[in-house]
């Protein structure tokens, strides 16, 4: 192929560290399903690395892609998974002061 | 209505792309990675997410078309699979956004409710507080009208109390300053006559026989000047005295009457003249009732002819007639209008024959 010829994508395999780490710090690792994609991100860096060393750049191109796909999914997840813990736990504290208002109320 | 537009959007986007895939390259089997790009991609555009993330539904869109690209340049190529299993993230991780952002949108309307229910919280507690304070500053009102209601009760009780306080210690003094006048004036007249106390007063008895010639009534010149001592004795007292005529038992009993008034009149009417108030003067005649003695020898009935002079005792305003010291015979049989006080000395026979 025509990009077959393509130099070593240090960058990309740097975004996609980078996004891993991301995802880890945003706590993906202790989120089920993130957890998941940043094993999943982790192993196709390994991939790509391996096709870096025979000299395939592009199949290592596209498992760098892939690994990164799959970290930025863990940190949305991750995001997600704490935003939603968060607005469970804003509508609890709602509730229960509003019943406290509503027992000072029938005082 | 901005939902409703992009879910509409996104319908017509994913039937666009399918529209493609089913008619520009239907011969193609689309792999498992394509399979659940499409799938996830259809979730994404359908759902919230196209509302509220639209750009990263736009980058899962891109990202999507890119492999039904790769696709159809190479249907089982490793760059299509793995275009589309990007595809599939870029999908999902938009969701997973989405989901986000709900979360976060709901976070900031419980912070609302929150605000507000601290809002009402706190102007239920003002409103509680204001009608507190008015009800507080209601009772403190009313506690000093109260007060003020007392003091002026109170202050009033003080001044009748005082003012009793007051009258009473005038009229103890007035009572002891009668006394005084009475002792004083009893003190004088012990040589005059015989004093003795009773329950009604302090009496002093003057001797019929000193005082008037048998069956008279007009005063013997020594018996004037006795009752100069008297006259001059009742000059210091306030009190009315009372003049009493009394006879023996000889003679009858109208006449006995009759004989003791005029003497008691007689005794009044030269006080009067040696410048005793009439006022102070009441004369009345009781015959031979409430005899001192014997009527049966002839010193008892001399001692029973007699004018007794009353001195009131202090505090009491008149002496009745029940009050007087039992008789030692029965009494007098008519004591209605003769035993009445005379105050006139113009109707008694001395008075007339002064007159003349």
């Amino acid at each position: 192929m025509a990009c077959g010829s393509a130099s070593i994508p240090h960058g990309k395999l740097a975004d996609s560290e980078a996004a891993i780490s991301a995802a880890e710090a945003a706590g993906a690792n202790e989120v089920p399903r993130a957890s998941l994609h940043t094993k999943l991100a982790k192993d196709q860096l390994e991939k790509a690395r391996g096709e870096i060393k025979d000299g395939d750049t592009e199949e290592a191109t596209l498992w760098i892609e892939r690994a990164k796909a799959d970290a930025e999914l863990a940190l949305s997840m991750a995001r997600s998974q704490a935003d939603q813990q968060r607005a469970q736990q804003a509508l609890a504290e709602v509730e229960e002061l509003r019943s406290s208002s509503a027992e000072q109320g029938d005082r | 209505m901005n939902l409703l537009k992009g879910r509409i959007g996104a319908l017509y986007w994913g039937g666009s792309l399918l529209a493609l895939t089913a008619f520009g390259c239907g011969a193609k089997q689309p792999s498992q990675e394509l399979v659940n790009a499409r799938s996830a991609y259809e979730r994404a555009s359908t759902g919230q997410a196209a509302e509220l993330v639209p750009a990263d539904v736009y980058t899962a869109r891109k990202s999507l078309e890119r492999a039904e690209k790769a696709h159809e340049d190479d249907a089982n190529s490793f760059e299509a699979r793995s275009r589309a299993y990007i595809a599939e993230r870029k999908a999902m991780s938009a969701i997973a956004k989405a989901q986000s952002r709900e979360a976060r949108r709901q976070v900031e309307a419980a912070e609302q409710q929150r605000l507000s229910v601290l809002e009402s919280q706190r102007d239920s507690a003002r409103l509680t507080l204001d009608e507190t304070s008015a009800e507080l500053e209601r009772v403190r009102r009313e506690m000093q009208t109260g007060n003020e209601e007392l003091r002026n009760q109170l202050a009033q009780r003080a001044r009748e109390l005082e003012a009793r306080q007051r009258e009473l210690e005038d009229a103890r003094r007035q009572r002891e300053r009668a006394e005084q006048q009475v002792t004083a004036a009893v003190e004088s007249l012990r040589q005059v006559g015989m004093v003795r106390s009773e329950a009604r007063g302090t009496v002093l008895t003057l001797s019929g026989s000193v005082l008037f010639p048998f069956g008279k009534a007009e005063l013997f010149p020594a018996a004037k000047q006795r009752l100069d001592q008297v006259a001059t004795a009742l000059a210091n007292i306030e009190r009315p005295v009372e003049i009493e005529g009394y006879t023996d038992a000889i003679g009858s009993d109208a006449n006995n009457l009759a004989l003791s008034r005029e003497r008691a009149n007689a005794v009044r009417d030269y006080l009067i003249q040696r410048g005793v108030p009439s006022e102070k003067l009441k004369a009345r005649g009781l015959g031979e009732t409430n005899p001192i003695a014997s009527n049966d020898t002839a010193e008892g009935r001399a001692n029973n002819r007699r004018v007794e002079l009353v001195f009131p005792r202090a505090g009491q305003r008149q002496t009745s007639a029940e009050q007087r010291r039992p008789a030692p015979t029965e009494r007098g049989s008519e004591p209605g209008e003769a035993a009445g006080w005379s105050d006139a000395p113009a109707e008694s026979d001395s008075a007339k024959e002064q007159q003349k």
